[in-house]
């Protein structure tokens, strides 16, 4: 087989929607078999696999911009932040049932896309965005720890209205199994939202604005819209997550949520798992959260082995773990040379030239 | 009514970036069909002529007519849907796309009305056959070589369904056989109707396949005539070679 085979195989191989759906599958079951098995802590595990899936999906929303079309928008946390916000001053204050936040959350995480895009289009280049959006998520941050009268400030919301009872499931965290599925369902929407969407025109717009602008409206893409297309998407979709997060965890302080540290979580996921591929950032962000809890034992040293996890994939596999087709290809190749270059040692080569 | 049908008409534009003046009071006009050559020494304005006349660059003064229409406040989208491609001088290919998804955008987005995908697929197909680039189709377009890579903007371009084509030294960087084999393609696209607007620096190329030539030097038009003519205009030779060339061919 040679290389360009494989790669096509890599890349387009059919198998890929076959490996997503039984991975949909396992996630489906994994309550059920956790039950059915003597395992005692069933909980934990699904709070792990909660996390999961809430990552994989911010991820995921934020590779729409950043991986597909080449924005570098630091500013994801705040969508998701609003939207969680939103749900829970509405709850707080409005005694709200915590399902309508699903409606109106997203959408106020979408009206600040809207708010964000609109500057972010006239900006070009890359550092420029990034100073831009790293700057609105400041100002969110500082606005929502001053107004204090609103917001509560840094003493944040706590204790909101967990999801009212529906159809008979109970919502109230005894058991985790409703959160679970919840969270699976917005997980699996979004990710085939955006596995859709890589595949329509849109996707190609968009990768033809991240390859090059100018020749992307050129060849008639219209820049402007597509960008803001992606973004409201973009936001919808963390708005989601967001909503979601308000109502689990159930505490919200502006550092927390509207704070760099989630911004970074995001990046390091997206970049692991290799960036504009859909596997890629649910990859991410199931390694990290998993390897992270599996470190649990070793507090002090979690983050140094995060840290160091996350340098040697940057050097190594710079294109993420499962974006490197090429790189392996190249490994082999090297090994498979210096197999040849034993039988004619290399210094015949270097002493002539 | 007109005497000759003319696909584009230039007239006075002009285009000032602060205090430079890139582009003054350039006018030309292409008839339906025809290749016209712009030729000019480096820096003369030539890209920056193709930039406003393909939208890139707005706020220019003057008037840019296409098939009789204003041109003035178009985006470089719009135009490209009314029928108006460029290639890049330096070639823009969307690198971490494959071929084929290069040549898709321009057949889906540059259409007028919405294609279908797999229409669009299968002439992006065709057209890297067209260019010489069909069995690398699956390829990323970052493997491609400048020959190939130029190849791969002339499909994308003509993807859009181009009445008219801006060329942006396609031929410059080739190796003669190259520079024959696109100059070959240059002519098949002509004769399928496209009309043709080119930079070039390779004259026998340029003096090959146009019909006429337009020469800017800084900014403005020097000269234009029938390929021969130009060549034998003596501020033409002065602008290219200097004074002293101009006074030997005098003598």
């Amino acid at each position: 087989m040679n290389k360009n085979n494989i790669l096509i195989f890599y890349e387009k191989s059919k198998s890929n929607a076959v490996i997503s759906l039984i991975f949909f599958a396992v996630l489906l079951i994994i309550p059920a078999i956790l039950r059915i098995s003597s395992y005692r802590n069933e909980s934990y595990v699904e709070g792990v696999l909660i996390l999961c899936m809430m990552w994989a999906a911010m991820t995921l929303s934020w590779n729409l911009l950043m991986g597909y079309m080449g924005i570098w928008s630091l500013a994801q946390q705040v969508f998701f932040g609003i939207a969680a916000y939103t749900s829970a001053m509405m709850n707080y204050y409005l005694h709200m049932s915590p399902w309508l936040g699903f409606i109106v959350g997203p959408l106020c995480a979408t009206l600040v896309g809207l708010l964000v895009a609109i500057p972010v289009l006239r900006l070009k280049a890359a550092p420029y965005i990034i100073i831009a959006t790293m700057c609105l998520a400041e100002i969110v941050r500082l606005i929502f720890i001053n107004l204090v009268d609103w917001t509560r400030g840094e003493l944040g919301f706590w204790q909101m209205d967990a999801f009212n009872n529906i159809l008979g499931i109970n919502f109230n965290g005894a058991d985790k199994i409703p959160y679970y599925y919840l969270i699976f369902i917005i997980f699996a929407a979004i990710t085939l939202v955006c596995a859709l969407l890589a595949k329509s025109s849109t996707g190609l717009a968009m990768k033809s604005i991240r390859d090059s602008q100018e020749a992307a409206e050129s060849l008639g893409v219209d820049i402007v819209r597509t960008k803001i297309k992606v973004f409201l998407i973009s936001a919808f979709m963390a708005g989601f997550c967001g909503v979601f997060f308000a109502h689990y965890i159930k505490i919200l302080t502006p550092t927390d949520v509207f704070g760099p540290s989630m911004m970074t979580e995001l990046i390091a996921m997206n970049v692991l798992g290799g960036i504009a591929t859909i596997r890629g950032p649910i990859f991410g962000a199931f390694f990290l959260t998993l390897t992270m809890e599996t470190l649990q034992g070793i507090d002090s040293y979690k983050l140094l082995i995060y840290a160091l996890i996350l340098i040697i994939t940057t050097l190594v596999l710079p294109n993420g773990m499962l974006n490197s087709s090429a790189q392996f290809i190249s490994w082999i190749n090297k090994i498979k040379n210096l197999r040849l270059n034993k039988k004619v040692p290399l210094t015949e080569f270097s002493e002539s030239g | 009514m007109r005497q000759t049908d003319y696909i584009l008409e230039v007239d006075n534009v002009c285009m000032r970036f602060g205090g430079l003046m890139a582009i003054n009071e350039v006018s030309l006009k292409l008839e339906r069909g025809k290749i016209l050559g712009i030729i000019g020494p480096n820096g003369a304005g030539k890209t920056t002529l193709f930039n406003t006349l393909s939208g890139f660059y707005q706020g220019y003064s003057g008037n840019v007519e296409f098939n009789g229409q204003s041109m003035n406040g178009k985006k470089a989208n719009e135009r490209c849907k009314l029928g108006i491609a460029r290639t890049f001088q330096v070639t823009k290919p969307f690198e971490k796309n494959t071929l084929l998804e290069n040549v898709i955008v321009g057949a889906f987005h540059g259409a007028k009305n919405k294609p279908k995908m797999s229409d669009c697929e299968k002439e992006a197909e065709d057209l890297l056959e067209y260019v010489g680039l069909i069995d690398k189709k699956d390829e990323y377009a970052m493997s491609l070589n400048v020959a190939q890579r130029k190849k791969l903007e002339m499909a994308r371009a003509l993807a859009t369904k181009p009445s008219l084509l801006l060329l942006d030294e396609v031929i410059g960087g080739l190796n003669p056989t190259e520079v024959l084999e696109m100059m070959d393609v240059i002519k098949d696209i002509n004769s399928m109707g496209v009309s043709i607007l080119m930079i070039e620096h390779v004259m026998k190329a340029i003096i090959g396949i146009s019909d006429y030539i337009v020469v800017i030097n800084h900014g403005e038009k020097l000269a234009e005539g029938l390929p021969a003519d130009v060549m034998r205009n003596p501020d033409v030779i002065e602008a290219y070679l200097g004074s002293t060339a101009r006074r030997i061919s005098v003598a």
